[in-house]
This record gives structure tokens, sequence and C-alpha cells, in this order.
């Protein structure tokens, strides 16, 4: 078994390279006719990647979310099926390349870190703390691909606005799909984190007792992007925003997310560590 | 099977140089092509295709050579189309290569009158299907329009002389349904009710527009125009919130002032919580100030913003003709080393046969030799032949490798050793 999984962990990288050249060539070219290969590829991949760790956490007895390897796999599986069901849903596979980038960025990074995982923590078997991580893992990637969205729909925008009409115009679906996946992808991503956060405050609140947010900047941080992805939802939803603020909105709300989560980490250390 | 001195020949009669009136006359439709295929193949021999479009008619044929093919094959198109043969002008023609590179190009469209047009390969993907269904033997130009319908789909695929649509109005309604995607559910205001509304209306109309509401000075034609679509009419004290209503404006009044103001369009965006709205101006002079094009969900096209587009689209498509070029000159290869191929399997075969028989012949004329002596004479003769044949078989794969053997080579073996005569078994020793 663990070298089938070995082998498996070298070919997904691998797989995602052909994916993105295969998504790569479909938004180059202008190939339309029905059946794109790339789509029935990612899923079978994405199958076959979800396989990979069920059989990992099989084979390890632990959930595969202890090492940075099992994290970054995490991420990469999670966007992927993300994109996967968007791309279901509103049947256009041009903007898979963007998405297949980042789940092949994903995936080589935990390729790289990779190797002997050395002692699993003891919190990785238990499955209410794993279930936090796996639900704010899949709603870090609803706001991931939110923000993807988000950024087309604004490069479209003002493509449409300069009547400068490149590429992008040509290959993207219209900015209503953008519009509408963006925002069903925050408020996947948003509920989804609502849950994972919550889980996490009571394993949290069960293991150490009452915290004081101030002293784990991380779930701080956390907290605050939820509230803010929550506010801006209710906002849009009872005022009203334009496409473009919402694509703005996105995007802006992700990279500060991004940047927030990156500060904290390196100055203040994580509240739980990946080995 | 086809002798090798056969080739293709191609007749054109099209845009570039026959006029609308010919180009109707001789337009042939699909039951008169299955009807006619066969009879041209009856009467002259070899293999006839048509591609009969309203642009152009032409007729490719395989087979042995015409000195003047239209000499021949225009009396019978003549009395076929029931027409006179001496008010039609003459036909362009192209024999070889070029024939079945201008059939590639026609696939292309890069002979049509709108480069990068996608009718033109549905129009030769149904002409390869007419010959198979003329049911006659047609295996070589069969097999042309095969490439040819293969260079048509490439070129599509993996060049974009076919992106980017190359008419004003085509470009208006490309450019909303990349804002707002299908219109099934889209309301589109028409301020203005003369001809160029009513023409902008047909155009969304026919890309799935259902819900229109018609504003103008004049009840009577506002209303008129609102009754052909199905539509509502609303009079111009309430073009504010027409607009709110709307998500695709085309704006082709006569007024001299602008009707919309960025102010007011700013009070309807409020109203659509700030949903798109597309704005297309054809109106001279403009009726929509342009400072609202400064408004985020506002999106506003002039006659010269389309234009521009057209003329964008129409330069992106001409950049792309090198790539289509190359991928014609690939299938013109691929033509012609099929081509060559067919030519020169029968004559290898034909030839092998040849050998094999005299051999034959020569062995009977020995009588009298013991079992011991018969076999070591065959196998002795088997050896001679195989050797004898070797360099000049190999010599003609390679020269079809490199596609470098004309028909008047492969003839010359054929009449080398008279292997006609041997195929009609009228051989002599």
């Amino acid at each position: 078994m663990a070298d089938l999984l070995n082998l498996v962990a070298v070919l997904l990288p691998a797989a995602y390279v052909a994916i993105f050249g295969l998504y790569l060539r479909h938004f180059l070219n202008s190939d339309e006719s029905p059946g794109f290969a790339g789509s029935a590829a990612l899923f079978g991949v994405l199958g076959l990647h979800s396989l990979y760790m069920v059989l990992l956490g099989i084979e390890t007895q632990h959930f595969p979310i202890a090492t940075q390897a099992e994290f970054f796999s995490l991420l990469a599986l999670s966007v992927g099926a993300s994109y996967a069901l968007a791309e279901r849903w509103h049947r256009d596979a041009n903007t898979g390349v963007f998405f297949v980038a980042i789940v092949l960025a994903f995936q080589l990074l935990s390729a790289l870190y990779g190797g002997d995982p050395g002692a699993i923590p003891e919190r990785t078997r238990n499955p209410v703390y794993s279930t936090h991580v796996i639900l704010t893992v899949f709603g870090f990637a609803g706001l991931t691909v939110s923000s993807l969205y988000g950024l087309m729909y604004i490069m479209l925008s003002q493509q449409l606005k300069s009547r400068q009409l490149g590429l992008i115009f040509r290959r993207l679906p219209p900015l209503s799909v953008l519009e509408k996946l963006s925002k069903a992808a925050m408020t996947s991503g948003v509920v989804l984190l609502g849950l994972g956060l919550a889980l996490g405050h009571y394993v949290a609140f069960a293991q150490y007792g009452q915290l004081n947010l101030l002293d784990h900047p991380t779930i701080l941080v956390a907290d605050v992007a939820w509230v803010g992805y929550t506010a801006g939802l209710i906002v849009s939803r009872a005022r009203g925003l334009s496409g473009t603020q919402m694509g703005y909105f996105a995007l802006f709300g992700y990279l500060s997310f991004m940047a927030a989560m990156a500060v904290v980490l390196t100055q203040f250390g994580a509240f739980h560590t990946f080995q | 099977m086809m002798p090798a001195s056969s080739s293709l020949k191609l007749l054109t009669f099209s845009h570039k140089n026959t006029s609308l009136t010919e180009r109707d006359r001789l337009a042939y439709t699909y039951d008169q092509i299955v009807d006619f295929i066969p009879r041209a193949n009856a009467e002259l021999g070899g293999e006839l295709g048509i591609v009969s479009t309203c642009n152009r008619t032409e007729f490719y044929r395989y087979g042995p050579t015409l000195d003047d093919l239209w000499a021949e094959l225009g009396p019978l198109v003549a009395d076929f189309k029931d027409l006179d043969l001496d008010s039609i002008g003459s036909p362009v023609g192209k024999r070889g290569v070029e024939a079945a590179r201008h059939l590639f190009r026609v696939s292309a469209s890069l002979e049509s009158m709108a480069l990068g047009e996608n009718e033109i390969l549905g129009q030769v993907k149904d002409a390869h299907r007419l010959i198979l269904e003329a049911d006659t033997d047609s295996s070589t130009i069969e097999r042309l329009f095969q490439f040819a319908v293969r260079a048509g789909k490439d070129v599509r695929t993996d060049t974009a002389l076919c992106e980017g649509t190359v008419s004003v109005s085509s470009v208006a309604v490309d450019l909303a349904q990349k804002i707002f995607g299908d219109f099934s559910d889209r309301t589109i205001l028409l301020l203005g009710a003369g001809e160029t509304a009513e023409t902008a209306a047909q155009h969304f109309s026919a890309d799935g527009a259902s819900d229109f509401l018609v504003v103008n000075r004049s009840r009577d034609r506002g209303a008129a125009l609102a009754d052909k679509f199905n539509g509502r009419f609303a009079p111009l004290d309430d073009l504010q919130q027409a607009l709110a209503e709307s998500d695709i404006a085309v704006v082709a009044t006569g007024s001299q002032e602008p009707l919309i103001t960025r102010q007011m369009l700013q009070d309807v965006t409020q109203k659509r919580r700030h949903d798109s709205t597309f704005l297309i101006d054809i109106s001279n002079p403009r009726n929509v100030e342009p400072s609202a094009a400064n408004l985020p969900s506002v999106y506003l096209y002039n006659m010269d913003d389309l234009q521009s587009v057209v003329n964008a689209n129409k330069e992106a498509r001409r950049e792309e003709i090198p790539k289509v070029e190359s991928i014609i000159d690939h299938y013109v290869e691929e033509w012609e080393h099929w081509l060559q191929q067919q030519r020169v399997t029968p004559t290898i075969s034909t030839l092998a046969r040849y050998f094999e028989d005299a051999r034959q012949r020569e062995l009977d004329r020995h009588d009298g030799l013991s079992e011991d002596e018969r076999s070591r004479l065959e196998a002795f003769s088997k050896g001679l032949i195989k050797k004898l044949l070797h360099d000049p078989i190999t010599n003609l794969r390679e020269a079809v490798d490199e596609n470098a053997l004309s028909s008047e080579e492969l003839e010359f073996v054929w009449s080398l050793y008279n292997l006609r005569d041997f195929e009609d078994g009228n051989h002599e020793d």
C-alpha cells in the first residue's frame, strides 16, 4: 500500500501538469466543440486524488492534514473540486487554466514538502478537529475560487470599458456568469469557513478552556476575515453592489486575508503548526 | 483502376470572375448535384465533385486528362441546367496541386467574400456528403474533399481566423452577450422606432431576446414597432423608468440633443441596484452623454466604437492568414503524398505480378527437369526476380515519400513493360 501511495504522490503533479496543458491549449485555441477531454481528465484525476487522500488516511491511521505536504495536497484537491463543480454548473472550460494552475502549484508544494512525516500529532486522529480543518480548507478554497472569478470579472469589464477586446474578451464567459460564480463561491466559502471556525473554537475551548483571541492572532485574523466577508455579502444582498465592486471585494478581501495571515504566521507563529 | 496519367482539374465560377446573375444560373441544388455527378462521370470518365454556394459553383474532376475540360463538361452543364452556354463566361481553371490547394483555401474561407466566415465549411462538408450519396466510384475525389474538411476544421481550431464578428450589428450582439450571456430573461429597450432600431431588434430577437420595450416620441410608430416584436410601448417622458427596467438599450433617434444624460443613468443604476446596463448609441449626433461611459456598471458603445471593433476583428483575421496558409500547405503535402501512394501501389503490384508471370512462363518452358532441379531453378529464379525488383520498388517508394514522382515518370514505368496490356491480358511473349 505504501509503495502505491508513493507512486500516486509522484503521479499526481504529473497528471495536473498534463491537465494544465490541455486547459491551456483549450484557452488559447478556439475549439468550442463539445466533449473537451480536459474536463473528463480533471474529474478523473480529482477522483484519484480523493482516493489517494482517503487511502493515505487509512494507511497512516489519521486524517491527512498533519503535515505540510498533506495540507497543500488537501488545498489542491479542494480548489480543484470547487472549480470542477463550477465548470459543471456553467458548462464552460475556458477559465479552467487559471484554476488548474493553482491546483498544480499547491500539489507541487505538497510534493516538495513530501517525505518522512515523522511523528503524527495525536489531534489529527480526532474527527472533530479534523472536520474543522477540512471545512476550513474547503472554505478557503471557496474564497480562492471567488477571488479568481472576481479578478476575471474586473479584467473582462476593463476590456469592455476600454474597447480593447483581446484574448480575455474572446475566451472568458460573460460578466453575468463570472459574477454569479464569484458570488456562489464566496457564499459557499463563507458558510464552510464559518462552520470550520465554529468547530475550531469548540475544539479549542474543549482543550484549553476560554481563549483570549489577542493571544492567538491566527484565529483572530480568520474570525475577522469571516466577519468581513459575511458583512460584505449582507451589504451586497441588501443594497446591491455592482459586479465590479463585488469583483474588487472578492479579490482584495482575499488578498488582505492572505497578507494578514502571512504577517501573523511569520511574526507570531501558528496556533497549530504543521510539520 | 484510374490510369496513372489521371489528374485533378478544377473549374471555378466564383464572385471573383462571375456576375451574380451567372452564379445564380449555375447554382446547383443538392438533388441536382446527386443527379449530375453520375451523369458527368459516365460521359467523361473520372470522378466529379461540385461545390455550389451563393458565391461559387466549382467543378473538381479527377480522371484521365482532358485538354479542355470545359469544352467537354460545359455542354453537359448547359444541357442539365437548360441554359445557353454562350451566356456564361469562362471559368477559371486550375490543375493538380493548385486545384487541391484552391479547395482547401475555400474550405478555410480564404476564398470567401467575408474572410473567416464559418458557413463555407458546412457547405464543403455537404459537397463531400453528396459525392458519397451520388453512388459512383469516386474514391479519389471523395478523399480530396475529406482533406478539405479536415483542413477547414484545423483552421478553425488552431487559428483565430474565424473569431470575432465583422458586421456592426453582430458586434453589438456579441458585446451584449459578453455582458449578459443569453437574452432570454433580459429586457431590450429600443429608443427610437426607425429602421435602425428595427434592424437591431431583429438581431437581438434572432439571438433569443423576447422582451422588448419601445420608447419613441411618436406613439403610433413606437407602438407599431413594439407590436412587431410582441413588446411594450412607453412614451418618451417615461424614458428613465424604461431605462431602469432594461438591461440593453439601443439608442437610435434623430434627436439633436442627448436624450440620456449621465445624471439620468446615475439614478438608473441606483434603481437597478448596480446591475450592468449596456447602451448602444447608434444615433447621429449621439444621444447618450459620452461621460456616462465612466459610470461603473454602464457599458456605452457608439457607432465609431462598434466600427473600430469590426475593424480590429477584420485585422485580427487578416493577421491569421500566414498560419492558415501553413495549415493548407500541410494538407496539400498530405494530399500529394496520398495521391502518389494511390498511383504507385498498383504500379508496384502489377510490376511484381508481371515479373512473376514471366518467371513462371520461363520455368514452364523447361520440361523434363527432375524434382530437385526444378526446385533449385524455382529458388534461383525467385531470388533473381527479387533482386531485380528490389531497387525499382525501393526507388518508387522513396520517390513517393519525397513527393518526387511525377505522373509522367509513373506512366513511363507502365509503358516500359507494357503493363497496361499485361493488365488487360493482351501481353505477348
